[in-house]
């Protein structure tokens, strides 16, 4: 049952990254038909121009947690790359649990009663005619942080398993390494 | 003990490091390690301001320019995805073929016009050698000549816009512009924008670009391989192959780049126009059958743009007819574009790009937040004074600040990548050293800044022992290839650069001369 967690984690994180992929597709297309607009036919909504806002800000959070699954964060692997397993496992547990928990707690911390406040008002945006959803955008803050938070714990959860020597679970996604980002 | 508690900002940075060469993820351990010493701080007196993360994190995300580097990064993951580079290099290869060194000066080409998928130097590397060095070694080319230009072409796409390293460099100095003009008294400075930094780059990349191919060719007329060095896979192109495999993608990047220069698009608009050529071509060259995936969609935007131009000239806008073959040309382009799409979807292509493509903007705005949050603790520990105070206590004014942080880079990029450099190191060091003159005696700029950091970094890439490229290069590059060749090779190439990085120094005009003459 507890063995479950970290694949639970990695699952949810999994779906919020191909949400986030859905949205930076469509960051393109609004940005591509704002240009076409303004370009050819001289017109634009205020709207329209800060959709593609809304779209880069679930591009650019909701994948973070996930990217920790599949090993996209770059590190400084001049000692890390040779390590041996167990080696790389002892660094991702203590990593994940003095800095990346402190550090997803703390943003979900202190952007909760940021957001409540944007909430509250139900903050619009600074354009009269803009999207009147800002407290939408402002709420991705502590959804990252907190997906974070539990994809840290997965990791951690991974990395103890392979230290001692439970299962030979991977700390990384299969597949993930060789496949090179640009 | 005092001591130690009155020094915790420097304490941070060098604990930071150290942490860092664990090889924890550099985003999270930049972010953690400053949360440690702001509660050491919070308990020792110091007041760390933990409120204002919300509000720079959002400032992140809401901050319409850094859209384009989503988008960017999208264009430069399609080129690569869709094989562009490799059908880039064939094709220079064929048209170099004349040359002395040719394939050598392709790789240096290929290496600049794909700039903009480059983010960070290790990718780029791995990707350039493995495609070019099994080519370059079966076609004669000495190992040496072969690692050092694979190396080089990999790190010179950091400099040639429209790469998002300088897109990020260019955020980041633009607030420290702002505030060393505030510190002097200046309330209403002219905003450096990322084109002022895209114009800038501009020429020193070309005169890299060069230097390098000049050295390629007079290592390759000495050592004279006797017309060996060719590529051996071109032999059956033709003229009109090779048009049809470099036009199209040279063209596009040229477009993005114009757009940008000419100050017609913001970098922005041009990454999305960027992204839906290049979604063109991946498509088109899916299915090189049918010609009508590229032709249509090129053919409406030739129409706009004309209907543009048109509309300039002979002052005939809002006219009937400007709007009918507006529309026209408007429909050509996004229903060609979503043909392209469409198949891209079919095939797999666009899914496994996005994918990519997420991830990497994850990374880099990981980091981004991270080094937020270090540089906001580093702040409230008194670390700004303290650098501050350094800089300018420094023997040898301009000169003497300008070397110190120069040597303090070059040593960083032994073990950090550019971006991480970029969001810690330029926030602390560029608002003072803005305030200071010139070589020349005029006010410094932050266009000269950024280009002399940036070719700076890259020559820290390159140089060996711990150069980054080589390090990654080591790991793509056959067995047979030896580590010293590695080195030796890259060795003239830093020279090379350090060549560039002189001359900057006493003709700021090279970096300097296109923002002004295009833009002021």
């Amino acid at each position: 049952m507890m063995k479950q967690i970290p694949i639970v984690v990695t699952q949810v994180n999994r779906f919020a990254a191909s949400i986030a992929s859905t949205c930076l597709f469509f960051l393109f297309v609004t940005q591509f038909c704002v240009v076409l607009l303004r370009y050819v036919f001289d017109t634009g909504f205020v709207w329209m121009q800060e959709l593609p806002l809304y779209f880069h800000g679930a591009a650019v959070l909701l994948a973070i947690a996930y990217t920790l699954h599949t090993g996209g964060h770059i590190r400084v692997d001049i000692f890390y790359r040779s390590a041996d397993r167990k080696r790389k496992a002892r660094i991702d547990a203590a990593g994940s649990l003095f800095f990346l928990l402190p550090v997803s707690v703390t943003i979900f911390w202190y952007s909760l009663p940021y957001v409540i406040a944007s909430w509250a008002v139900m903050e619009g945006s600074a354009q009269p005619a803009g999207i009147p959803a800002v407290f939408v955008l402002k709420t991705l803050l502590p959804v990252f942080s907190l997906l974070l938070a539990f994809q840290g714990i997965a990791q951690f959860w991974r990395a103890c398993a392979v230290l001692s020597g439970e299962h030979e679970a991977d700390l990384a996604a299969p597949g993930s390494e060789d496949e090179d980002l640009a | 003990m005092t001591l130690l508690l009155e020094h915790l900002d420097l304490l941070m940075l060098a604990m930071s490091l150290l942490m860092l060469l664990f090889g924890y993820p550099a985003a999270f351990t930049l972010g953690g390690v400053a949360l440690v010493f702001a509660g050491i701080g919070f308990f020792s007196g110091a007041a760390p301001t933990m409120g204002a993360i919300p509000i720079r994190l959002f400032g992140i995300i809401s901050n319409e320019t850094l859209i384009a580097v989503p988008l960017f990064i999208v264009m430069g993951i399609v080129l690569k995805k869709a094989r562009i580079a490799e059908d880039l290099l064939t094709a220079l290869g064929w048209l170099f073929r004349k040359v002395p060194g040719g394939l050598s000066v392709s790789v240096t080409v290929v290496g600049a016009l794909l700039a903009a998928s480059t983010g960070i130097v290790g990718a780029t590397v791995v990707t350039m050698g493995l495609i070019s060095l099994p080519s370059l070694l079966k076609a004669g080319v000495s190992p040496r000549l072969a690692t050092g230009s694979i190396a080089a072409a990999g790190t010179l796409g950091q400099i040639i816009p429209p790469s998002i390293v300088l897109v990020f460099l260019a955020d980041q100095l633009s607030n420290a512009y702002q505030t060393s003009q505030r510190e002097m008294g200046n309330f209403a400075p002219d905003p450096f924008s990322i084109a002022d930094l895209f114009a800038a780059a501009f020429l020193p990349g070309l005169l890299l670009v060069g230097v390098y191919v000049i050295y390629q060719i007079a290592v390759s007329l000495r050592t004279d391989t006797g017309g060996r060095d060719r590529s051996t896979g071109c032999g059956a192109m033709t003229a009109i192959d090779v048009w049809f495999a470099m036009g199209p993608p040279l063209a596009l990047i040229l477009c993005v780049l114009g757009a940008i220069l000419g100050g017609v698009a913001t970098p922005t608009e041009a990454a999305s126009l960027g992204v839906a050529g290049a979604l063109v071509l991946a498509g088109n060259r899916q299915l090189p059958g049918r010609r009508w995936l590229l032709l249509v969609p090129l053919s409406g935007a030739f129409i706009l743009v004309l209907t543009q131009f048109g509309e300039a000239l002979w002052d005939g806008s809002g006219s009937v007819f400007t709007f009918a073959v507006s529309a026209i040309g408007a429909l050509a382009v996004a229903g060609g574009l979503f043909a392209n799409i469409i198949v891209l979807f079919r095939n797999g292509i666009l899914q496994n790009v996005l994918k990519s493509a997420v991830e990497f903007t994850a990374m880099v705005f990981a980091i981004m937040i991270g080094a937020t949050i270090f540089s906001l603790v580093f702040r409230d520990l008194g670390g700004d004074e303290t650098v501050s105070v350094l800089l300018q206590d420094l023997p040898g004014g301009t000169l003497g600040a300008v070397l110190i942080v120069m040597a303090v880079m070059f040593a960083l990029g032994f073990f950090l990548d550019f971006l991480e450099i970029v969001f810690v190191v330029v926030p602390l060091v560029a608002p003072i050293l803005l305030q200071l003159p010139m070589p020349d005696g005029s006010p410094m700029s932050p266009a000269w800044l950024g280009v002399m950091m940036a070719v700076n970094l890259q020559t820290s890439f390159l140089t060996p022992p711990f150069g980054f490229a080589l390090f990654y290069l080591r790991g793509a590059a056959p067995k047979e290839v030896a580590t010293a060749d590695i080195y030796l090779g890259a060795a003239p190439f830093v020279g090379l650069q350090l060549l560039v990085l002189i001359c900057l120094w006493f003709f700021p005009d090279i970096a300097t001369w296109l923002p002004r003459y295009l833009f002021s």
